[in-house]
């Protein structure tokens, strides 16, 4: 990663957005730090999830999923007494590891194939969010009583969405990212020329699932309850994708700018209560995937003629 | 405490509610098999037939038979699918590679959403169908014919479906255009009617389940995407685009789903998963898919 004048002039203007958003919620109300932290949960994951998409190819319908095994476990834990960070840690490594013993399997498939069984994974893992009731309080969930822990959730979400966005970028300029973009524009040219194409896979797989991994805990500290809709609902498990593809897959501005803008148009539809909320969010899906193969990065990005690292499908 | 009587009805129930899931499930395989475009909206065609046939059944005030209704909706949801494919999935088929991994996915979504809306606006509620045949008696035994009747109709159509891919031209040419799109495009196949036809196909298979489901349980504007869903993992456990596969996984789902039901409900659609899961770790590519399959 170079650190000349040019990138330090374009940083700019993210770096000081990034210090105004950090001191806003100390000046907000309970529900407008909650969103604040719902903005952040929706950034990691998509840009977590384009981590794999972007590089890759995969898209990866369990990201959102792993997010939610790891908010049950958190809580799960919490509930039996441990304490805060025990269970975050414990928690986000079960993930971590559920995420690759499962993703190894799938990724013996390709295209279509891993799209659609890695959905059949986040489908098992909300029935059987429900199914296992002695643990997971089935349709009721579980709440835990921690107070009211929406600063230190936004702070440490916080950090992690840096994170996220640092880890983005230092792979789309290394070597493994230069390799992993190999793979996913010919997957066999990639393997003849001396890639491990499956173990890079799984790499770029765990270093995807480390944030949905620790931003579980995170979410449970600070809306202190959990159940199957909220976190493996069908509106969960499409939301990462979603999102990322929105803003335009494979640049870290893509799924920034997607999460924010989806995230806002959820919480005015649902809290506005339209009868045709639905018909809105189905019509906004409907328009991306037949017009704008690049999102919305793409579109300035063709329309201004320059490039804002957006690739060509 | 289960009785061979109550075996006898489990297994009754359980090969009816398969073949309600086969139709859907080998709806699913062909449109996924000639497009190979997951349609995530499949389910909402079948619950909007169910929704055809409660509105009918309420405008006639129970006066009619439901199974009619087949003869109308079969043939309404064909076009359906016809149009379907022609204005929203062939203009995907036509996109990069790259983009047909995601995009067929938020644009069938998006549909489905749509349809539940528009359903949710029209019947806001779960909505049922008390038809009933008079039951048959055999010595002790006592069985529903409807349900008896639904599995003979269910077999007949998954029958006839299986004649026609296997004998006319037109379902010859479905079967290699799902094995080869290219190749069948070479033999001078129009792969894009074939399509068109094949998703009319697909959804009017939909829309015969929604008939025979409603019939034994009630259904509500939400219950596309769990549908689809279950049909998902039928044609996973199949394997994707096989269309013995789906037949086969539809009646192992229906029967253990039934079975499970009869000890704890909460439990049959994560048994199902559970199932399909471990099949997959053995055989990632389904119980008849080929081998490494390719997009």
């Amino acid at each position: 990663m170079r650190l000349d004048g040019g990138f330090l002039l374009r940083a700019m203007p993210i770096t000081v957005v990034a210090a105004i958003f950090l001191v806003l919620p100390l000046f907000a109300t309970g529900y407008q730090r909650a969103l604040m932290n719902l903005y952040l949960v929706f950034i990691i994951l998509a840009l977590s999830f384009d981590i794999l998409r972007g590089n890759t190819g995969y898209v990866n319908l369990a990201h959102a999923s792993i997010f939610g095994w790891s908010a049950y476990v958190f809580a799960i834990l919490l509930k039996n007494g441990y304490n805060i960070l025990a269970s975050t840690a414990t928690a986000s490594l079960f993930s971590l590891a559920l995420s690759l013993a499962v993703g190894a399997p799938f990724f013996r498939t390709r295209g279509a194939y891993y799209t659609i069984i890695t959905l059949g994974f986040s489908l098992l893992s909300y029935s059987l969010a429900y199914s296992l009731d002695w643990v997971t309080g089935g349709w009721e969930g579980i709440s835990v009583n921690l107070g009211d822990m929406h600063l230190p959730a936004f702070y440490s979400l916080y950090i992690l969405a840096v994170a996220t966005i640092v880890t983005y970028y230092a792979i789309s300029k290394s070597k493994f990212g230069l390799a992993l973009k190999t793979m996913r524009e010919d997957e066999e040219a990639a393997e003849s020329y001396g890639l491990a194409t499956y173990s890079l896979k799984l790499k770029a797989l765990a270093i995807s699932s480390i944030f949905p991994a620790i931003s579980g805990p995170l979410y449970v500290l600070y809306t202190s309850y959990v159940n199957p809709d909220t976190v493996f609902g069908l509106k969960n498990i499409f939301a990462p994708a979603t999102m990322a593809l929105f803003g335009g897959s494979g640049s870290v501005l893509g799924p920034l700018i997607g999460s924010l803008v989806i995230t806002t148009a959820f919480e005015i539809l649902f809290t506005t209560q339209l009868p045709v909320r639905l018909t809105v969010i189905g019509l906004i899906l409907v328009v991306v995937g037949l017009f704008m193969p690049r999102g919305l990065v793409g579109l300035l990005q063709n329309r201004r003629g320059r490039t804002l690292g957006v690739p060509k499908p | 405490m289960l009785t061979p009587l109550a075996l006898l009805e489990l297994t009754l129930a359980g090969l009816l509610l398969g073949g309600i899931y086969s139709l859907l499930s080998v709806g699913l395989t062909v449109t996924f098999g000639v497009a190979r475009i997951l349609n995530l909206s499949h389910g909402e065609f079948a619950m909007l037939s169910a929704l055809a046939v409660y509105l009918l059944y309420q405008f006639t005030a129970g006066t009619f038979n439901p199974f009619t209704t087949l003869a109308v909706l079969i043939p309404l949801l064909f076009a359906s699918g016809y149009l379907f494919e022609r204005f929203l999935i062939r203009p995907l088929r036509q996109k990069p590679a790259e983009v047909i991994e995601w995009a067929p996915l938020l644009v069938t979504l998006g549909v489905a959403l749509i349809i539940e809306d528009v359903a949710f606006i029209a019947v806001p509620r779960e909505f049922g169908v008390s038809y009933s045949l008079p039951p048959v008696r055999l010595g002790a035994l006592t069985l529903s014919s409807t349900r008896i009747a639904s599995l003979v109709l269910v077999t007949a159509i998954a029958v006839g479906l299986h004649l026609f891919l296997r004998k006319t031209f037109t379902g010859k040419a479905i079967r290699a255009t799902i094995q080869e799109r290219e190749g069948a495009l070479t033999m001078g196949i129009d792969v894009n009617r074939i399509s068109s036809l094949t998703f009319g196909l697909g959804l009017s298979m939909a829309a015969a389940a929604g008939v025979f489901l409603i019939m034994i349980r009630g259904v509500d504007a939400y219950v596309g995407l769990p549908i689809t869903a279950k049909a998902v993992a039928i044609v996973i456990l199949g394997g994707m685009g096989s269309i013995l596969g789906s037949l086969l996984g539809a009646i192992i789902l229906g029967l253990a789903e039934v079975y499970v039901s009869f000890y704890s409900p909460a439990w049959s659609f994560t048994v199902a998963w559970a199932i399909l899961i471990i099949i997959l770790l053995v055989r990632p590519q389904g119980l008849f898919g080929k081998r490494a399959e390719r997009v």
